[in-house]
């Protein structure tokens, strides 16, 4: 069978039946392909927006594009030893990479197209070659699946070693992690300050100690997302420097709340701070007194309220 | 509550009606093979329903059609297609063709799968050319299915797909690299 000697619209149809990491795959087979395979999955490679690199930090990189309820997963990176035999080599952006099947190690019971998984490319990384093999694999990306938004997402556990391709085009850096009561703050002030600036950091903690150095690169983030049982919220909010920020807890001193948007709705501080959204599942305050201390305007119903709506970041 | 099942949201074959007596036709194809087949599983190809369309509004009795394009072997496997699919509702296929996943329904699975690579192209080339949107749909499906879990060699010898050095293997190829 020779896809080429296909009709038009049978190749399309063959193609639109594909995963992307088999579409992937198969344009790195041949150049033809890719042209091929670009052409006629225009619309579909151009509705992918975000694609993200997630690491665990150890030897797990893995590559997906989120599609609710789950992620489709496009390419892993694994380490590779150099006496190991791939097998089979690629050309991906001038740079010949090796790559083994995932279907090596899989689970025959659950991970069968039918249940739906879908077979993806597991390029080998060899340590001494890594950052090119990464840069050369986002190159094809770039190309393959157009203006997409990339993300790094670092996944954080304590004393592990993170890497961040800062060198790559186009990549926003993001992180998150749980910070548990017997966590060392110092791991994670050591993962800030070898970070670059993020983009968005998710913090989920029962942790009510937790505090970060002011220069902490914590503060500088574009968007923070904290889930906290005890909101810090004089320590995150007086030297958040980001644009965004989502906070939930159970409990806070609302004087502080209170403190805070004065200070924000002056100008006095805060100026970045586009977005800000508390959420304290076990207030006893009234909103009413609340909102009358910080200067709520209240709009006439028969009116037609402005708007104003911000992309979460 | 108990959960909702798949099979609700995949194709079911409509409820089989009392149908008046079937009306066979003689068929040809492009080899010379004559084959007979119902009309109500012929009207399945958008252009061969044309075709018949045009005999009975003139009143010109049907004896048979010829299909220039589809040799005997290829043309045999369509017409059990469409003999199978007979009672379907066209309105599924329709349906069916703009889905991400498309649910090809066992006997359509087992029909396609036995099938060699080349004649499942051949197929689905003629599905092409008769217009029949579910077989093309099936067909499709079946060899996107084929590609998963394949390495780069055995992708490039299920879509004849030559080596970087090797030149195309027919004047109609398109390959270059």
């Amino acid at each position: 069978m020779i896809l080429s000697k296909y009709p038009g619209l049978v190749q399309n149809e063959i193609f639109r039946n594909m995963e992307f990491s088999e579409l992937l795959l198969l344009s790195l087979v041949s150049k033809n392909m890719e042209k091929l395979i670009k052409s006629s999955q225009k619309k579909r490679l151009k509705s992918i927006n975000k694609i993200v690199y997630f690491t665990d930090g150890k030897n797990h990189l893995c590559v997906y594009i989120p599609r609710e309820p789950d992620v489709d997963v496009i390419m892993r990176f694994e380490e590779f030893e150099k006496t190991e035999i791939p097998d089979f080599q690629l050309n991906v952006s001038e740079k010949i990479i090796d790559f083994r099947l995932f279907t090596r190690e899989r689970n025959k019971d659950f991970w069968l197209p039918e249940t739906g998984f879908h077979p993806y490319p597991v390029a080998c990384v060899h340590k001494s070659d890594k950052e090119s093999i990464i840069e050369s694999v986002h190159n094809y990306f770039l190309d393959f699946f157009g203006n997409s938004t990339y993300y790094w997402k670092a996944d954080f556990f304590g004393g592990v070693q993170y890497y961040f391709p800062t060198h790559l085009q186009n990549v926003s850096f993001c992180m998150s992690t749980y910070v548990a009561d017997d966590f060392k703050m110092r791991n994670l002030e050591n993962f800030f300050s070898s970070s670059p600036v993020l983009k968005s950091v998710q913090l989920f903690t029962s942790n009510s100690e937790l505090s970060f150095n002011p220069e902490s690169k914590f503060y500088q983030a574009e968007s923070i997302d904290t889930i906290q049982d005890s909101i810090t919220i004089p320590d995150i909010l007086n030297h958040f420097q980001g644009k965004q920020a989502f906070m939930e807890c159970k409990e806070c001193k609302i004087w502080n709340l209170i403190n805070f948007v004065k200070k924000w709705k002056s100008g006095e501080a805060f100026r970045k701070l586009e977005y800000l959204k508390v959420t304290v599942s076990l207030h006893e305050f009234n909103e009413i007194i609340i909102q009358n201390i910080i200067g709520v305007k209240y709009i006439d119903a028969n009116k037609q309220p402005p708007t104003h709506t911000l992309p979460r970041v | 509550m108990a959960p909702k099942k798949n099979s609700a949201k995949r194709p079911q074959p409509s409820t089989p009606k009392p149908s008046a007596p079937a009306r066979i036709v003689k068929v040809q194809s492009s080899d010379g093979h004559i084959l007979q087949a119902d009309v109500r599983a012929l009207l399945l190809s958008s252009t061969l329903a044309a075709t018949i369309k045009g005999y009975d509004d003139e009143n010109k009795p049907l004896e048979k059609l010829e299909v220039n394009n589809v040799v005997g072997f290829t043309l045999k496997l369509v017409l059990e297609w469409c003999e199978k699919h007979k009672e379907d509702d066209p309105a599924i296929a329709q349906a069916e063709k703009d889905k991400k996943n498309i649910f090809i329904p066992s006997w359509d699975r087992h029909f396609l799968t036995k099938l060699p690579m080349g004649n499942l192209f051949d197929l689905i080339t003629a599905a092409y050319h008769l217009d029949i949107t579910g077989l093309i749909n099936y067909g499709c499906k079946t060899v996107a299915n084929s590609a998963k879990g394949k390495s780069t060699e055995e992708m490039r010898e299920l879509f004849g797909i030559p080596e970087p050095w090797e030149q195309p293997s027919t004047s109609t190829a398109t390959w270059d690299d």
